[in-house]
């Protein structure tokens, strides 16, 4: 209910105070907005007990100190980090760029500038085109490799999935000490 | 373009070898097939987990309403998985391959061997050991009361002697490599503190047991799992027999049990990397009965077939050796070569299992119980009304709150 209430007054906010103000600011601040509003939304999903959300909130921006009462050990987000930054790159649009080179390659020309594969770009937003390793080769050898290229990269995908798969398996880990059989 | 038909048509197969492959396990599981040891498809129960799978819920509406179906046939399904054990290493191994690199800039000595692991590896020492436990602060009054109403007992008992093993184990010790990177972890002042200050009365015997250095950490317990070694589980017995006059037992002649088998850290951790050896002596114990708590017989787990000369274990990999070989469900033993009409009460964790024998040697009749691990039904007074000789307590720091939750009237 918090969750919705929260949600419910931001909107109203956004349609009579600041929401001209965002979209008339800087593409960053947006960002940050967003990024502000959804990670407090989450903490009310979080904390069951609302006596929490407060003292929650305060250790989120640093009241109690950098690490809190636990030690930067403990916080585990260190374990994460190459996670993070696969992550962050994932996010950009290095493979529709890279997809632009291969095919540029292999139909012998000039690549589009990075700008123009961005996922931003509406065509790449259907999926199909996202992952779908299409174009005219312009030469029997680079057909071939294209065609094993292509093959690679559905197994990298396969793969992707495979692992998913096994994460969300290891989601019901639920072990015991002592054999209970 | 037979170029890309090709591709196209590789990947069609790929995908459809994946989804088929779930359809055509379950299709063979119920058609009676069986599957090779090594795919553990349609097996019944995990040895890695230490738990049977979850059957196929009971739907009534109720169930449905509350949502309890739907968990239950997530973790029905869930756990139908082909080769779910590997699933679940293979992918705790990925975490920690990322875990590894994540540590690279911090060089931490121990980290978690998967994402939310209550357990860590110590690669340069070859261990797996428990996260560094935490006080709480429920768990220092069920101490103080505990140790509180054993001493008021023991004053009210003075022709009986006891000794209090205040042990602590890897997950409780400052020398488990996790506790300098963790807050209000136990250490020998929480003891002495919330423990051995309140017992006092003349007939106790009370000690520190605590793990002495990282060394001893390393050599003398199991590298793959929080129990003890038997030599450092006799250097606790040996101390606790010459208080009460009891026959020592040096350590000398072990035997190796098996060569590889994978100990509860490695299960609960999901890392198989680490091995242990696991050693016993031949000490004999053949005169000693040992009863469950129906009464019936039984043997010191598989210890005795061991020495016997059987091969118990097989040729598999095995986890939880420790447990296995000396058996879960001692409650007591009579020993029938003894002079002695003595009796004992022994209340213990799972760390007693392996001296189980060498306490029993001693007397007519020794009663094991394990309040912070099974249910005990009677309050610890109601046991010292039986009228033993001897009572020797052998608790961690870490299991006065497993105590209260498991056996809420021991304590009372």
């Amino acid at each position: 209910m918090g969750w919705g209430a929260y949600y419910g007054v931001l909107l109203i906010c956004e349609k009579y105070l600041w929401g001209d103000l965002l979209s008339k600011a800087p593409a960053i601040v947006g960002h940050l907005y967003t990024i502000a509003v959804f990670v407090l939304g989450w903490s009310f999903f979080w904390i069951t007990d609302p006596s929490q959300l407060v003292p929650y909130w305060k250790a989120m921006v640093g009241v109690f100190g950098a690490t809190g009462s636990s030690t930067f050990w403990e916080l585990t987000a260190w374990e994460y980090w190459p996670v993070f930054a696969i992550c962050a790159v994932a996010a950009t649009p290095v493979c529709p760029f890279l997809k632009e080179r291969i095919a540029a390659w292999a139909e012998n020309r000039a690549p589009a500038s990075i700008r123009e594969t961005g996922v931003a770009n509406p065509r790449h937003l259907e999926t199909s085109e996202l992952c779908a390793m299409e174009c005219k080769p312009a030469t029997p050898s680079k057909e071939r490799i294209f065609a094993v290229v292509s093959v690679l990269v559905d197994i990298a995908l396969l793969a992707l999935l495979l692992a998913s798969c096994a994460s969300i398996v290891a989601g019901s880990f639920n072990p015991f000490i002592y054999f209970q059989f | 373009m037979h170029f890309k038909k090709a591709a196209n048509t590789t990947f069609l197969i790929l995908t459809a070898c994946f989804f088929a492959s779930a359809i055509v396990v379950q299709l063979a599981i119920g058609a009676g097939f069986n599957f090779p040891q090594e795919m553990k498809a349609g097996i019944e129960k995990s040895e890695l987990e230490g738990r049977s799978y979850a059957e196929f819920p009971k739907l009534s509406s109720k169930e449905l309403k509350n949502g309890k179906a739907q968990a239950q046939f997530e973790s029905y399904l869930s756990d139908r998985i082909p080769m779910r054990d590997n699933v679940l290493l293979a992918n705790a191994a990925l975490q920690r391959a990322c875990i590894k690199a994540a540590n690279f800039p911090f060089n931490f000595d121990a980290y978690p061997t998967f994402f939310e692991a209550d357990t860590s590896a110590v690669p340069v020492d070859n261990l797996i050991i428990p996260n560094a436990s935490k006080t709480s602060s429920k768990c220092a009054p069920i101490a103080e009361k505990l140790s509180k109403l054993l001493n008021r007992l023991a004053q009210e008992h003075p022709e009986t002697r006891f000794v209090y093993d205040a042990l602590s184990t890897s997950a409780t010790s400052e020398f488990n490599p996790t506790y300098k990177y963790s807050t209000d972890g136990f250490n020998e002042t929480w003891n002495q503190d919330h423990v051995l200050c309140n017992l006092t009365a003349e007939n106790i015997f009370a000690f520190d047991d605590s793990i002495e250095s990282f060394d001893e950490l390393k050599t003398l317990w199991l590298t793959t799992e929080h129990h003890w070694t038997l030599k450092r589980a006799l250097i606790s017995y040996n101390r606790i027999a010459q208080n009460l006059g009891l026959t020592e037992y040096p350590y000398k002649n072990p035997i190796l049990v098996k060569a590889k088998w994978y100990g509860a850290r490695c299960r609960l951790g999901l890392d198989l990397e680490a091995s242990s050896d696991f050693y016993d002596m031949p000490t004999d114990f053949s005169n000693i009965e040992w009863r469950n708590n129906k009464g019936d017989k039984i043997s010191y787990g598989k210890r005795d077939a061991f020495l016997a000369g059987k091969n118990i274990y097989g040729n598999s990999p095995t986890y939880n050796v420790y447990d296995s070989y000396y058996g879960t469900e001692i409650v007591r033993a009579i020993n029938n070569n003894t002079n002695s009409n003595r009796s004992c009460l022994v209340v213990c964790l799972s760390y007693a299992k392996a001296l189980k024998g060498y306490i029993a040697s001693n007397y007519k009749e020794t009663v094991f119980i394990a309040p912070g691990k099974k249910n005990t039904e009677k309050p610890l007074s109601a046991y010292l009304d039986e009228g033993f000789d001897d009572v020797i307590i052998q608790l961690g720091r870490g299991n006065y709150l497993n105590i209260a939750e498991r056996s809420p009237k021991f304590i009372g």
